[in-house]
Formats: structure tokens, C-alpha cells, sequence
């Protein structure tokens, strides 16, 4: 599925950006939001720069920004924590909902996203069962109940 | 030129008796010749005679002596040298000559700074008049490392000790020399092997958490692939699928388990925390706290009484006693409630340092057979199959890392079916 074709089918739907280096853990995730029956449409990329890529795109205007970013911390390059600083301090992505969601348990890296302004903090859970529910309890908050204020209204 | 030391020194006492026996021949010559009465010049005679065997007799004995101590010297096994004050090699035993490569009579009458390296060989002279104004000994195994040169140039490392001999007609410095080269080297090898088992117990920490950090991953996959094939395709599948997919999920899950359990393990030295003292009374109230609901659902009594502060740190006390009590609550006897008795005395440490306090867990549970007292702190050890008790076999090898990490000690005792003890040695903590 291009990007383009799931944009036009479920425009009205905001976008989820998957931030992931691992291949299987993207078609899980996938799979797990398809189980939810969201339709909104999903985006993966593979590495920090990719996402900021994808999200410079939509500064350009070819590329609706996301309504939300799923993201990994341990990936090569540009790492999932960098990407989170990257996109909290620009005036136009920061706005976006980063949900950070990776293997890593480890209090410090609980404590580091949050403070870079990391929107919540989800450990992948072990099995499919636990990360359709985890997907479950995302898609509820972040694309039903909370929207963060748009430019506008700040 | 120079003369060897001990004929040197033996030669006194014999030459006043040869001169008295002399000046006795002389005046029994005189007396006779100058015709005074016979008797007189035989006795003078006789006298020079005693005199001369007296002579004789003391030189043997001097020389018996002085070869006995030759031969001393010849065969003290350091090295022994003797400087006269303008700093010439005086005397050198063959031990000496053997650490300096030189041969026989071939270091006395060398300047000792030719056996000094180059890098202190100039200010030496100096030191050495020092030294021979202050005639202050200097101990073995004092001040820095020293060095001497061989005939080759070799720099050889040496103990020295000095010391001052003002006896006779001109002082000497004494010297004492050892040739440490193989403690040097044995030093050596020493530091380096310590900085390899340094190494690899890092190394083996570093692996233990490599290991289950990434060995987790592809289980996770193993797990959601599991499930969803049981949730997805699990009607295509007949109910005898249905269940091997059911025991891979298990199978797969207790891996989880004794992975987290390692992981946990190599994390009590990685994630250490500096100890600080600790009350025990409080760890033990937080443990409880913790296990309120196992406690309460076994019907079990935790009585504690009496427990002092311990130098520790307090997250890995609490894991380490919630493993303890744990393990009471586990491994109950069938109908009688648990009763683990929590307290301290004064066993004296294994090391019998009188610093650490022993803290005891004792149970009423269905114990051990005791020759099993030490294997059950084994990784992955368990004495039970695992259909009667859950668990990684983890729970004792974490205990025994923490009190390792803690300098402290812990002993296991068991009364098949009647109860175990756990006694924990820990540093005192300060009295607050």
C-alpha cells in the first residue's frame, strides 16, 4: 500500500506515523491497529531521518502532517530520542502527538523522552494479544479523546 | 692497592704476639751475649718461645675465625658489598658478583657508580656523602625502586639495604643486595592477570545482559507470531493444533521468564547503587507490605524482631529478602501455614569479622536435604520439577549475587521436611 493511495481513502482520517527499524514489529503494529478496525491511514518508516524526511514533506505540502508518531528509541543513526528533540523543537511538528513506544523498560529512558517532551511512554508489550490491546488504548486517546491544541488557538 | 678484608683484620692480634716473642729473643740474645747470667737469657729464651706458640695459637684462632666468617659471606645467599667512603668496591661475595655479572675479584676496586644507572649515576657521589654524614641505616623494602646496572648494561631491579660500619681504620658502607627481578616479574603478571578476571567478570555481565536484552527480541516475535496464529487462524486448526500452539505460547513465556530473571541477575552489578546504611526493620516492613496478599492468602505469620541497619543497598536488601520470604511462602509444607521467623544475632561472619551482624530467615516449610546447601544458589538451580513449583530457579542465584556485591555472606540449612534457615552476613550500619 503506497502512501498516497491510503491517503486519498481515508482522507478525513488523520495519518499514524510508525517510526520503526524493525520490519516485523511495523507489520505487528500494523496488524494490531487493523484488528482495532482504525482505519486511519498508516504510514511506516524505517529510521529517524525518514521520519523528519517524511515530516519536511509536509512542509512542503506533499504530505498531510500526521496525527500521531509511534516511536522506536533503539534504532541506528539518527536515534528515536533525537528524532523526539528534532520534532518537539520545531514550531510546526511539535504539536504532533509523539506516543514513544519501544522495548526499552529502563526508568532513565522513561524520564529522558518525557522531558524531551515525549507525549507518553508505552513499553511494546510481550505477545500480539497485549500490543492489540496497547494499539487499542492509543488509538482511543490519541486519535479519539485528546487532541493537542492547534497553532491556532495557543 | 687493596687488601681482602679478613687478612686485613687478622693479622693484628698476631702481629703484637710476634713482636712481643721478638723483643723476648732479642733481650735473651742480648742477656746471653753480654755474658749476664745464663739462667736469665734461658728464660728470656723460654719466654720468647711461649710467646711464639701463643702466637702461633692465636694466629690459628684468628684465622679459623676469619675464614669462618669468609665463608659466611661466601655463601650468604643476597648480596653483600662493602664501599669504602670515597666510594670503591672494598668487598663483594659471590652473590654480589652474580647480580652484577662480574667475575671473580673483577668488582673490587670498581667505583660503585659504575653498578648505579645513568639516570642518578651523577648525583649519586653526593648521596652517598650524605649518607656517610648522616650514618643512618637504610631498611629493606624502604623508600622507592632501585636499579642497578649489570657489566652488560642491563638494568636489574633491586632491594637495597645500607648500612654503616665505622669499626677499623677506615668506615665502610655495608650493602645488602637482592635481586628481585622475578618478584618484579611475578608482580607483573599479577596485575595483569587481576586486569583480565577484571575484564572478563565485566565482560560476563555485559554478555548476561547482551544476552537477554537481545535475545528477547526475537521471542517477542516467536509470542506474537503464537498468538496470532492461535487468535487468527485458530478455527482452520483442529483442537490437537490448537493445543501445541497453546504449549509454544507456554514454552515461550517461561523463556521470557528466565531471561527477565538473567537479565535481573547481571543488573545487580550494572545497576548498582553505593551502599548507605540501612534499617532492616524497614526493609523487611516494605517486603511484607509487598507480599501482604501471598501472606495473607497462605495463612502465613512473619514475625521479626530485633533487626539492626546494614550498611546496603536498600533496593537489592528488598529484592533479596522478598526472594527469602518468597521462597518461605512457596515452599510450604500441605497444611501447615508458614511461620518465618525474621531476626538477628551474633554468629560470628564466616571471615569472623566482627563488623558484620547475621540476620536470619527461618521457616517451618518443607526444607531441604542439606547437602543441597550450595547448589541451591546455582543459576537456574531448582530442586522441584516444574509442575509442583512455579519458577526460574533464579530466585537464590540473585540472593547470593546480592550479598556478594554487598562483601557479605549467606548460608543455607535444611531440615528436610521440616524447615529451612537462611543466615545473611552483612556490614553493620551506623546507629542513626
Amino acid at each position: 500500500m503506497t502512501g498516497m493511495t491510503a491517503l486519498s481513502e481515508a482522507a478525513a482520517l488523520a495519518a499514524i506515523l510508525i517510526v520503526d527499524d524493525d520490519l516485523e514489529d511495523v507489520q505487528f503494529i500494523k496488524r494490531a491497529f487493523k484488528k482495532n478496525n482504525v482505519s486511519n491511514p498508516l504510514f511506516s518508516v524505517f529510521s529517524g531521518e525518514e521520519a523528519l524526511d517524511f515530516l519536511h514533506r509536509c512542509d512542503k505540502g506533499n504530505q498531510t502532517y500526521p496525527g500521531l508518531i509511534l516511536l522506536d528509541l533503539n534504532m541506528p543513526g539518527v536515534g528515536g530520542m533525537e528524532t523526539l528533540r528534532r520534532v518537539k523543537l520545531n514550531e510546526r511538528w511539535r504539536r504532533i502527538p509523539a506516543v514513544i513506544f519501544t522495548t526499552s523498560k529502563a526508568e532513565e529512558d522513561v524520564l529522558t523522552s518525557y522531558s524531551m517532551g515525549a507525549n507518553s511512554f508505552i513499553s511494546k508489550p510481550f505477545g500480539f494479544d497485549g500490543l492489540t490491546e496497547v494499539v487499542a488504548q492509543i488509538s482511543a486517546y490519541w486519535l479519539g479523546v485528546a487532541a493537542l491544541p492547534s497553532k491556532s488557538t495557543e | 692497592m687493596v687488601q681482602p678484608f679478613s687478612r686485613h683484620y687478622s693479622s693484628h692480634s698476631v702481629l703484637i704476639a710476634l713482636v712481643a716473642s721478638g723483643l723476648c729473643g732479642g733481650l735473651a740474645f742480648m742477656l746471653l751475649y753480654l755474658g749476664i747470667h745464663p739462667a736469665v737469657g734461658i728464660l728470656s729464651m723460654a719466654s720468647m718461645l711461649v710467646l711464639l706458640a701463643f702466637a702461633a695459637y692465636i694466629h690459628g684462632r684468628v684465622f679459623q675465625y676469619s675464614t669462618y666468617l669468609q665463608d659466611i659471606l661466601e655463601a650468604a645467599p643476597s648480596g653483600i658489598l662493602a664501599i669504602d667512603q670515597q666510594g670503591c668496591v672494598r668487598f663483594a661475595n659471590p652473590a654480589a658478583r652474580q647480580i652484577f655479572e662480574y667475575g671473580k675479584d673483577e668488582l673490587v676496586g670498581l667505583s660503585v657508580e659504575k653498578l648505579i644507572p645513568s639516570s642518578i649515576r651523577d648525583k649519586h657521589p653526593q648521596l652517598r656523602s650524605s649518607f656517610v654524614k648522616e650514618r643512618r641505616s637504610r631498611r629493606m623494602g624502604e623508600g622507592r625502586d632501585i636499579h642497578g646496572v649489570t657489566r652488560s648494561g642491563t638494568e636489574v631491579p633491586l632491594e637495597i639495604g645500607l648500612t654503616f660500619l665505622s669499626t677499623g681504620a677506615s668506615p665502610m658502607i655495608i650493602v645488602g643486595v637482592i635481586d628481585i627481578r622475578e618478584l618484579k616479574a611475578a608482580q607483573t603478571t599479577i596485575v595483569r592477570q587481576n586486569m583480565n578476571l577484571a575484564r572478563s567478570v565485566k565482560e560476563l555481565e555485559q554478555f548476561a545482559f547482551i544476552a537477554s536484552h537481545d535475545l528477547r527480541e526475537p521471542l517477542r516475535k516467536v509470542m506474537n507470531y503464537a498468538e496470532i496464529m492461535q487468535e487468527d487462524y485458530g478455527n482452520i486448526i483442529d483442537e490437537d493444533g490448537r493445543t501445541v500452539l497453546k504449549s509454544m505460547s507456554g514454552a515461550v513465556q517461561r523463556m521470557e521468564r528466565l531471561l527477565d530473571s538473567l537479565l535481573n541477575y547481571s543488573r545487580i552489578t550494572t545497576r548498582a547503587q553505593p551502599l548507605e546504611s540501612v534499617s532492616m526493620t524497614d526493609v523487611i516492613a516494605d517486603v511484607v507490605e509487598d507480599l501482604s496478599l501471598s501472606i495473607s492468602e497462605s495463612g502465613a505469620q512473619v514475625i521479626c524482631s530485633g533487626l539492626p541497619a546494614v550498611m546496603g543497598d536498600r533496593n537489592q536488601l528488598h529484592q533479596l529478602f522478598q526472594n527469602l520470604i518468597s521462597n518461605s511462602l512457596k515452599y510450604h509444607r500441605d497444611g501447615v501455614p508458614p511461620v518465618i521467623r525474621i531476626e538477628s544475632n551474633n554468629r560470628p561472619a564466616p571471615n569472623a569479622d566482627p563488623h558484620y551482624v547475621a540476620i536470619l530467615v527461618r521457616d517451618n516449610g518443607i526444607g531441604f536435604d542439606n547437602q543441597y546447601s550450595e547448589l541451591i544458589f546455582d543459576v537456574f538451580k531448582r530442586l522441584h520439577g516444574r509442575d509442583k513449583y512455579q519458577g526460574t530457579g533464579m530466585g537464590l542465584a540473585i540472593c547470593r549475587k546480592i550479598v556478594e556485591r554487598h562483601e557479605g555472606f549467606i548460608v543455607a540449612t535444611g531440615d528436610l521436611n521440616a524447615g529451612a534457615e537462611f543466615c545473611i552476613w552483612l556490614k553493620r550500619g551506623r546507629v542513626k
